[in-house]
């Protein structure tokens, strides 16, 4: 069964770009997510192997996003990565403390998306 | 009964009595009766004899007389001679009675005698009877001489007894160990013990221990020999407790059979011990007042001694002095001393006068002393004031302006004192004066420094506190005060880090040591320090830039520091502020970025070579972010530009409504889309403003106006003048905004929903251009709104010259 990721983000042509990049690049089976709440209970239904999580979101940003599903036990596990834009030292250590698996910073080269996420996740290969 | 008178011959025998011997015979048988009679008259004793027969006739007869002999039968008729003995004896009659009997056992006969007879006769022996009454009176004579001679002896040992217990001084016998054997009742009063508490007692025992080895040595001792008399005081423990001085008298009578012991007499002597001992210390008293007074005497005289030499010493000290101080007043050169009359004449001069005013000796000596004044104190009767001043004061002193010879003016320092004589009489005024304008200017230039300095400190922006070497305080400015709100009084001479620099950011205390001020102070280290705390007097505290410099004197050495500090608090949200600014706007920037890097990355690759709808789609989002970029960098510089200052408003007079209707044409296009009325409400207003600028301010409004407004809704412009300001509004049907946005909207990226600047193509800084432009042209704008009743801006400007107030309706 090929991995499942989850991207949860608030910019349409973003979402867009992040699941063209990693479908086209690996054989990964993407869904999207617009907002947090959205998010969620996509992680609930989807079970994805991952999430990369939107930082800046109306209603209910990423490090809430976040916590909430390190709360539920349909998600709890599920490794979570930062795919944003707020990059400055002081956030850097913010999502550090807070227990996320890695950041992706924004902008991001498309064709190595999916190899950095193997990489923060410790995957073996891209292709699997 | 028969009684019979009888008297023997020989009456005058050897006893001489003067009456006859009365005999009571008891027997019941006359014969016997008679031949006892017979019997007894052979005696040479004159005789009476009563017989009776029977116990009645005995007890009368022996209450009637009591008889010298009794001769009883021994058997009577139920009776007998022993109870008959009995009942003598009971009615106390040591009359002899002699059984006559006819027969006796011998046992009888004895156990009669033991009982108390005096003798039997058996009857047929009658012829002892004459011997054994004889005997009988006989035995009964020396029986009573005996009680006599014993009744006499008893009452010599009752009065010697009475004697003895009667008399104040106490008696005591003792052996030769010191057991008490008798002792007299003034024992008691004495020394306080009954005679049953001492018999038997040693007499040693409470003896004063003091007195113990002399009194031992001298009542037991060997010395003390049989028929000697010995006097002696001691000291005798009472029963009460305390101690008595007695005087004993002992006679050694242990030899004399009668004594066998130590007879002591002994007084109460305490009284006379303290009268002797009051004696004694009254004497000595008078010794020792004897003594004193010789040694007061021989003081005081070496003391007058002294006196008048030190009298004749003083003198001619006193003599030497005065010569030297006329010297040296003379010779003074820096104070003008002299001696005025009670009327104010000159009456000495000295070198410092001469030098001071100008005058010399000749010249002044008998003038009046108003001569060193100006002519207008002169003319304000001055110097007579000033010495009626010192009269009624006993002195006087002031700083004021006196005239020199020359007419030149100089400050002085006058002192004038009363001179008076012992009787309290007036007899002058000595007149010292001191030349100051020297003194008075350099003092001048000191205080005008001094202003200086501190006009200078309390006019800077910085806390400025001066300490001494301990850290306390000794100078606070007024921002110093300001910021921390001590007062410089409350402070000074106060430890400044212990009352302001005690605890650290986080709570924890900051230790004088560790105390970057402090290190100033101790090695002299200047620091500069911009992340701790200062501790205002209300306990609140605030973030502070401090520097702490040492201050050195000539040789070098720190004798304090200067702080001077800076609250931070604003520097600090100004600097978070821009950190989150910066934050934001790079995050803003990068979002189309990141769109238009990820389109053209993917379309570069050749991924998409097979899907043309992707390509376009990329191509679409490519470009919609490139735009999105260009006005997002436009919004940021304008908004930069204006709040820097560098854009300047071209403000000219201008039509607001004109202004209204520029901007509805601008939007018209894209009302249209969504079917939006846009309506104008306004009359010829005259505004003094920037018109492209508010321009841009109007179309932006009716932007967001038509932006949230649902299709066929109507947004109204409109423009009022209210006095000299000009109100224009910008009316929605929208949503409506939240209370707590109304004011976050016109900041930079604070849209009600961030969603919307993408979603409605906003930049996030249109309201904040907005509200720049506005307060750049002095006005204000706000918003009104009702949470799904929708929404109004308004903004004001002020009027121009020329307003048209008539009203006139335009439909866009």
């Amino acid at each position: 069964m090929p991995r499942r990721i989850l991207i949860i983000d608030d910019d349409e042509a973003i979402r867009e770009i992040a699941k063209l990049s990693l479908e086209l690049t690996t054989g990964w089976d993407v869904v999207t997510a617009s907002s947090g709440l959205e998010g969620i209970a996509a992680a609930g239904t989807t079970h994805p192997d991952a999430i990369l999580l939107d930082v800046m979101m109306p209603d209910m940003d990423g490090p809430a996003v976040f916590r909430v599903l390190r709360g539920r036990l349909d998600a709890a596990t599920i490794p979570v990565l930062f795919l944003t834009a707020k990059i400055q030292k002081s956030d850097l250590r913010e999502f550090k403390d807070l227990g996320v698996q890695g950041v992706i910073s924004k902008p991001f080269d498309p064709l190595k998306l999916a190899g950095l996420v193997a990489l923060l996740l410790a995957w073996p290969t891209v292709t699997e | 009964m028969a009684t019979s008178e009888l008297r023997t011959k020989g009456d005058e025998g050897s006893t001489p009595r003067l009456s006859p011997l009365h005999v009571l015979i008891l027997e019941n048988e006359p014969a016997d009766a008679e031949l006892s009679l017979q019997e007894l008259k052979r005696t040479r004793i004159s005789i009476e004899v009563e017989v009776a027969q029977n116990r009645m006739e005995f007890e009368q007869a022996i209450d009637r007389h009591a008889p010298d002999i009794v001769l009883a039968d021994f058997n009577l008729p139920g009776w007998n001679g022993m109870e008959a003995l009995e009942l003598l004896r009971a009615k106390r009659l040591d009359s002899p009675l002699i059984l006559v009997t006819g027969a006796l056992g011998e046992e009888a006969a004895v156990d009669c005698i033991k009982r108390g007879a005096t003798d039997y006769i058996l009857k047929h022996n009658l012829a002892r009877l004459p011997f054994a009454v004889e005997r009988a009176l006989e035995d009964r004579r020396l029986r009573v001489e005996r009680a006599r001679a014993q009744a006499s002896l008893r009452k010599e040992e009752e009065r010697f007894r009475a004697l003895i217990e009667n008399s104040a001084d106490g008696i005591v016998l003792i052996d030769r160990e010191g057991s008490i054997i008798f002792t007299s009742h003034a024992n008691n009063h004495i020394l306080g013990y009954t005679a049953e508490e001492r018999l038997g007692k040693n007499i040693f025992e409470l003896i004063h221990p003091e007195d113990m080895a002399r009194i031992k040595e001298t009542l037991a001792g060997p010395a003390f020999r049989p028929g000697e008399r010995v006097v002696t005081e001691l000291r005798y423990r009472l029963k009460t407790g305390g101690w008595r001085w007695i005087e004993c008298i002992a006679n050694n009578l242990l030899t004399d059979p009668s004594v066998a012991g130590i007879v002591i007499n002994y007084r109460d002597i305490s009284e006379r011990m303290e009268a002797e001992q009051k004696i004694r210390s009254l004497n000595e008293e008078l010794e020792q007042r004897v003594t004193e007074r010789t040694a007061q005497l021989e003081a005081a005289n070496r003391g007058l001694q002294t006196e008048i030499a030190e009298r004749r010493r003083a003198e001619a000290i006193l003599r030497r002095s005065q010569e030297r101080f006329q010297l040296l007043v003379e010779g003074v050169r820096d104070y003008a001393i002299f001696i005025l009359d009670p009327s104010g004449s000159v009456g000495s001069w000295n070198a410092g006068a001469e030098r001071i005013t100008g005058f010399r000796a000749e010249e002044v000596l008998g003038r009046q002393y108003s001569c060193f004044f100006s002519s207008e104190d002169v003319s304000a009767g001055r110097p007579c004031q000033i010495l009626r001043i010192a009269e009624t004061e006993g002195r006087f002193e002031e700083e004021a302006w006196r005239a020199r010879k020359d007419g030149s003016r100089f400050l002085a320092n006058v002192v004038v004192t009363a001179l008076l004589s012992p009787e309290g009489k007036l007899r002058g005024f000595s007149h010292i004066t001191r030349d100051v304008t020297e003194r008075s200017k350099a003092q001048e230039a000191i205080e005008n420094l001094r202003l200086q300095t501190e006009m200078i400190l309390n006019a800077v922006g910085e806390g400025i506190c001066g300490l001494d070497p301990s850290g306390n305080c000794t100078f606070f400015n007024p921002t110093a005060e300001r910021m921390t709100g001590w007062k410089a009084e409350e402070l000074t001479g106060k430890n400044v880090h212990i009352l302001m620099h005690h605890t650290h950011a986080d709570g924890s205390p900051c230790h004088i040591d560790e105390c970057l001020i402090r290190k100033a102070l101790t090695e002299g280290v200047t620091s500069r320090v911009d992340d701790e705390m200062f501790w205002r007097k209300d306990g609140t505290g605030f973030p502070v830039e401090y520097i702490s410099t040492p201050i050195r004197n000539q040789q070098g050495e720190i004798h304090g520091a200067v702080l001077s500090f800076q609250d931070i608090t604003e520097r600090r949200a100004i600097e978070r502020l821009k950190g989150e600014f910066v934050s934001v706007v790079g995050h803003e920037l990068r979002t189309p970025l990141t769109s238009i890097r990820g389109a053209l990355g993917l379309l570069a690759a050749g991924l998409l070579a097979g899907n043309p709808k992707k390509m376009q789609q990329m191509l679409d989002i490519a470009l919609r972010s490139t735009d999105r970029l260009v006005r997002l960098v436009n919004d940021i510089l304008d908004l930069e530009r204006m709040q820097s200052g560098q854009v300047l408003m071209a403000r000219s007079e201008c039509d607001a409504g004109q202004l209204l209707s520029q901007a509805v044409e601008t939007m018209r296009m894209m009302a249209e889309k969504t079917s939006i009325r846009l309506e104008i409400s306004a009359s010829s207003i005259q505004v003094r403003a920037d018109s492209d600028r508010i321009t841009q301010v109007l179309t932006n409004l009716l932007g967001n106006a038509i932006k949230f407004s649902p299709p066929g809704a109507v947004v109204t412009l409109s423009v009022t003048q209210e006095g000299d300001e000009v109100k224009f509004g910008v009316q929605d049907q929208g949503r409506g905004i939240p209370a707590d946005k109304l004011e976050t909207i016109f900041e930079r990226f604070r849209q009600v929903d961030a969603s919307d600047s993408r979603e409605k193509g906003g930049t996030g800084l249109g309201l904040a251009i907005c509200r720049t432009i506005i307060q750049q042209h002095g006005g204000r704008i706000w918003v009104e709104s009702v949470i799904g009743g929708g929404s109004t801006f308004y903004f004001t400007l002020l009027a121009g010259q020329t307003s048209k107030p008539e009203g006139n309706k335009y439909n866009a």
